[in-house]
This record gives C-alpha cells, structure tokens and sequence, in this order.
C-alpha cells in the first residue's frame, strides 16, 4: 500500500496475556500515511489486544516501525509522542467538565506545538469545534448521554495529535448521524494531516464505506486484508463470522454486505 | 501546533473560554475563602477548652506572651497551640493523602487507612505498648509513634512487593490492601487478647485518635512531612487528572501509570503514617475532605488536591473544637467527633448541590 519504509509496519508481531499468547506473529501490508484502516472481527479475535499493543500499553514482541522508526522496545512516552489509542470507555462518574478534559490530554504530557497555557486552551476548544461538540463545552462528564461521551472521547484523542491514531469501537454508542459525522471527521482528518487512522468496526458497511484498508482478524491472525472489496467477500465472511453473506453495490456505487443465515459450525 | 480548523476561532468560543476563565477564578475564591475559614476555626479551636481564658487573653497571649501569667502562657504555648495546629496538620495530611488515594484506586470510597495503613499502624503501636518496646537512643515516649510508623510504612512497601510480583493492576493492590488490613487488625485483636489492662486502656485510648499526644516536636515533624509531600503532589496534579479518564487512556497519553501510582502511594503512606503515629487512628477525615473538596472544586486536581488540603484542616479544626464543648469539663478524644461535626457539613453539601442526572 505504499513504499519502503514509509508509513506504518507491522511485521511478525506477537503479544498476548502471561503465556497465552493472543496475536500469534502477524504481518500487514505497510500502512500508508492519511490513510483509514479498519480492523473487522468476531468476538475475541484479539482486536483490542493487537490495539493495545499497537499503542505501546502491553508488551509485544516482532516489529512495529512508524516511518522506519522502530517503536518496539522504546518508552511510553516515545509511543505515546507518535501514537494515541482511544479505549472503548470513558470511566463514568468523573466530575471534569468535557473543555477540561481535553486540556488535561493535553497537559498530560509534553506535545510538540502548543506549549502555553492560553494556546492549550484556544486549540482545545478549537478541537471541540471540529467534533462539533463546542456546545457541551461547561458540561460535566458525569451528565453526557453515552453517544455524548463516545464524541468527548473521540475529542480527547484527537486533541493530541497523533502520527497514528488507534480508536477502538468509536461509533458504537453513536447514532447513524453521528456515526457518519465521526466517519467522516476521522477521513477528512487522516487525509487533512497525514495521519493513520486505525478503527475497530463492528459495522462492515461503514468500514467498507470509509476505510483504505481492511484487516479481518480471527483468533489472532489475519485472515484476509487489502482493499474493502478484496478482504470482504462472502468466502471470507462465511470463514470468519461463520455467516451466509452476499457482498454487492447499492444503487450509489458503494459495497454493501448482507448477511442471509447463519451457517452451523 | 497545526491547526485543526481553518475557521476562525467564533465569538461562541471566545465566550466559553471566557466561561472556563470565570470558572477558574471563581475556584482560586473558593479556595481562597477555605483559607481563610481555615485560619477562623484555628483561632476558635484556639480560645476554647476547659480552663477559663477568654479569646482577647489567648490572643495577647499569642501576640505578647509576656502579657500574661506563666501558668496561662504555658496553656496557651504548650496545649493550646500545639493542639490546634496539630489538628489542621492531621486533616491537611489525611484529607491529601485521601485525595490522592481515591485517584489512583479510581475508587471514590478510597481512604489513606483503606490499604492497611492505620491497621499496621495499630498493630505497630501495639506491639510497642505491650511488649514495652525500647530502643537505644530513643526516647520511650517516642517508641510508640515510631514504632506504629515503622510497621505503616512497612506495610505499604509489603503492598507494592506484592503487587510487582503479580500484575500491578488496581484490582490487586485493592484485594491484596484489604487483605492486610484483616492481617493487622487480627494481629491486633490478638495482642489485645494477650495483654495486660493497663496495656489494654492505653492501648483502646491510642486507636480512637486522640490530640493529647502534641506537642510541638510533633507538630514540627509532622509540618515537616507535609512541607516534603505538598510540592510533589501537586506537580503530579495534571497526571492525576488525567488518570481520571481511564488508566489505558492515561498511558497512552504518556504517563507512567504504575510509576505514578507508587509514588503516590508513598506520599500517602507518608502522611497517614506520620499521622497515625501522632494521634492515633483518625477516620473519616480522608474520606470525606477530599468529597467535599471535589464537590466545590470539580476534579481538576490542581485545584482538588489544595482544596482537599483546607477542607480536611477546617474539619479537623471544627472537630478539635466541639470536641472541648461537646461534654462540658472532658476533652473527648477527637476520633470520635470528627464523624459528628463532618457528617452534617457532608449532607448539606450534598443536598444543597443540584442534582446529578444518572
């Protein structure tokens, strides 16, 4: 998907809990610059692992190189200067309001860029305009709706700025407006600052709609990965989810998958 | 910093970080009045207590202690004022210790006692007490307090061996920290069992928190403490609020959770132990201070941290006070009221603040 040593390179990557390991060893197509990726799975294929381990929060071993800088084996704070992950949780009960959350994502640790306290606050609430959230601003955490608290969080990540942005299950309290609006923000992002996005989607038809690239994982290997129209086909479907799928188009031109049964494994 | 938008900043957001800057001007006043409250309830706790002196005598006193006799100089320089401030320090150490507990537990019910501290504490005490510990080079008067200091932070260090061993998540070091805490208070139930009675009355009278131990060399080593521990806390403020929005957020955000939570940890167990061993096991205060403090302040915890500071130190002076009142001519040991006068601030803040929506 690009040239050498550019992007994002994963290559024989293995991390997992104690002895179990839960990614066995797996190497993806490099990951262009400003790119969307999408990584699809059943329950327990090791998505969030292999996330987490992307973001430097659990030890792995194999290679993760981001523009032919090794971030394998370096500090938190390196990872954390190129890399930022998105949990699929915002902790409930915290009596921040959303504008100082942000910031405090910000102070957390040194950024290149905004340094002073009045900048920190402007570009905060620059970012909270672009979500389209300035609105909720003064608002506590504790009293946001979950779609409310999913953009906040989506926000916080933003705010840093990352090389690469991993986001686990962004849009999965969102509804279909919101969805499409975080969709779109995050491509229009990627492309806008030569970011890599990597979301876990549940919903094919938004990761077909929306993504560079697809990554379809099961029990911690890839299955297939390339193109949407390439990594999900009804083979691939029926292998992996353990569905009776059709992939088509709509009248639009974009990939739709449906699902038609369930085939008994 | 690339900008994320290309539209202007609008008037819409210049009028929230006009909002923001309010807010925060509106918490320096908060805070600044609880400094002052703090400073009025040092100076009731002051001019009240058993012996006849007025308020205007305690204060020429204070001011000028050749105005007054030797006997009410002596009242006022080496039981008073060593009661008073001793008061404040304990409520400032345990309300930040408190503060800091319940944000790298993640767990709003967190206390500096709920690891174990105080529990080791008492059993350190009471092994001294019993057994009639001594040391070479120490006073016996201080073999008490140094000993319950030892075995608090011993069992804080017994924590963190324990939690390296397995993985250092919260779950474990709460598990393991209430295992201790059954650990200790057995142990101490046991000594209790073993000891003597007039072992057995100090010792009662030791665990329920009392002021009568102050004087002022324990009033300047616990200052002291404090003086170590504030400047540390507070510049790990930013990472303690960013904690708040989840642990795997906060490190992918760059910040050494697990390095964090140790050195907090040890910051608490500093305070709670150096308090412990002064005056005993003092509820409550770490608990609720720093509740109150976020109610006021929000969670930011530049803000929360000093807040929860004052707000300890206030109660604690209020409790030292009404402790002298509550039955006329005894001096209850302040463990007690501490409950009595905090509660009732507790509930009023809590149903005066409007309602959350859950």
């Amino acid at each position: 998907m690009s040239e050498q040593g550019a992007g994002l390179i994963i290559s024989g990557l293995s991390t997992g809990y104690r002895k179990n390991n839960i990614i066995k060893g797996i190497t993806l197509p490099a990951l262009a610059a400003g790119g969307v990726y999408s990584l699809i799975g059943p329950n327990a294929a090791g998505k969030s692992t292999l996330m987490r381990a992307l973001a430097g929060l659990q030890p792995a071993k194999g290679s993760v190189s981001l523009d032919g800088y090794e971030l394998i084996g370096r500090s938190l704070p390196d990872w954390a200067r190129r890399v930022t992950y998105m949990p699929q949780s915002l902790p409930q009960g915290v009596s921040l309001n959303v504008l100082e959350s942000v910031i405090s994502a910000l102070r957390a640790s040194p950024m290149d860029g905004a340094s002073s306290g009045q900048e920190i606050k402007e570009y905060a609430v620059s970012v909270l305009e672009r979500v389209g959230i300035v609105d909720l601003a003064l608002r506590n955490l504790g009293h946001l709706s979950g779609g409310q608290r999913q953009l906040v969080s989506l926000a916080q990540v933003l705010a840093r700025n990352p090389r690469v942005l991993l986001l686990d299950e962004p849009i999965s309290a969102l509804d279909l407006k919101h969805q499409f609006r975080v969709m779109r923000l995050v491509h229009e992002l990627a492309r806008e600052r030569n970011m890599i996005v990597i979301a876990v989607l549940h919903d094919l038809n938004v990761a077909a709609r929306w993504s560079d690239g697809i990554v379809m994982l099961s029990q911690g290997d890839v299955v297939a990965s390339g193109t949407p129209t390439e990594a999900i086909t009804p083979e691939t479907l029926a292998r992996v989810y353990g569905v009776k799928a059709r992939v088509g188009q709509c009248s639009q031109g974009n990939m739709q998958v449906m699902i038609d049964d369930v085939l008994d494994v | 910093m690339n900008t994320i938008t290309e539209q202007s900043t609008s008037a819409g957001s210049a009028a929230i970080l006009a909002a923001y800057r309010g807010k925060v001007l509106w918490r320096v006043l908060i805070l600044v009045v609880l400094a002052l409250l703090c400073c009025a309830a040092l100076v009731l706790d002051m001019v009240t207590g058993p012996s006849s002196l007025t308020a205007a005598q305690v204060w020429a006193g204070i001011l000028n202690p050749d105005s007054v006799s030797a006997a009410q100089r002596t009242i006022i320089w080496d039981v008073r004022l060593p009661y008073a401030l001793m008061a404040m320090l304990v409520g400032a150490a345990l309300s930040l210790a408190g503060a800091e507990m319940q944000a790298i537990l993640n767990n709003p019910l967190a206390s500096p006692f709920t690891l174990g501290v105080s529990s080791a504490a008492s059993f350190g005490a009471a092994l001294a007490i019993v057994l009639g510990l001594s040391l070479p080079f120490v006073p016996t008067e201080w073999m008490v307090s140094l000993n319950a200091f030892i075995f608090a932070l011993g069992s804080v260090l017994l924590l963190q061996l324990m939690t390296r061993l397995r993985s250092s998540s919260v779950e474990t070091m709460v598990l393991l920290g209430i295992a201790l805490v059954f650990v200790f208070n057995a142990l101490v139930a046991f000594v209790q069992f073993a000891s003597s009675q007039a072992a057995l009355q100090q010792l009662v009278f030791w665990s329920m928190g009392s002021l009568s131990r102050a004087n002022w060399q324990n009033v300047g080593l616990l200052a002291l403490v404090l003086l170590l521990v504030v400047p540390f806390s507070l510049l790990s403020a930013t990472k303690l609020t960013a904690l708040r929005l989840g642990e795997d957020r906060a490190r992918s955000f760059g910040i050494h959770v697990s390095r964090l939570r140790f050195l907090a940890l040890l910051r608490v167990s500093l305070l709670a132990a150096t308090s412990v061993a002064f005056v005993g096991t003092i509820g409550f205060i770490g608990l609720v201070g720093p509740h109150i403090a976020r109610l006021m302040l929000g969670e930011d915890h530049r803000f929360l941290l000093p807040g929860s500071i004052l707000t300890g130190a206030l109660i604690m002076a209020l409790a030292s006070a009404t402790s002298k009142v509550l039955v006329p001519g005894v001096l209850l040991p302040v463990g007690i009221v501490t409950s009595i006068v905090g509660v009732p601030v507790f509930l009023l803040l809590i149903f005066c603040k409007p309602g959350r929506t859950s």
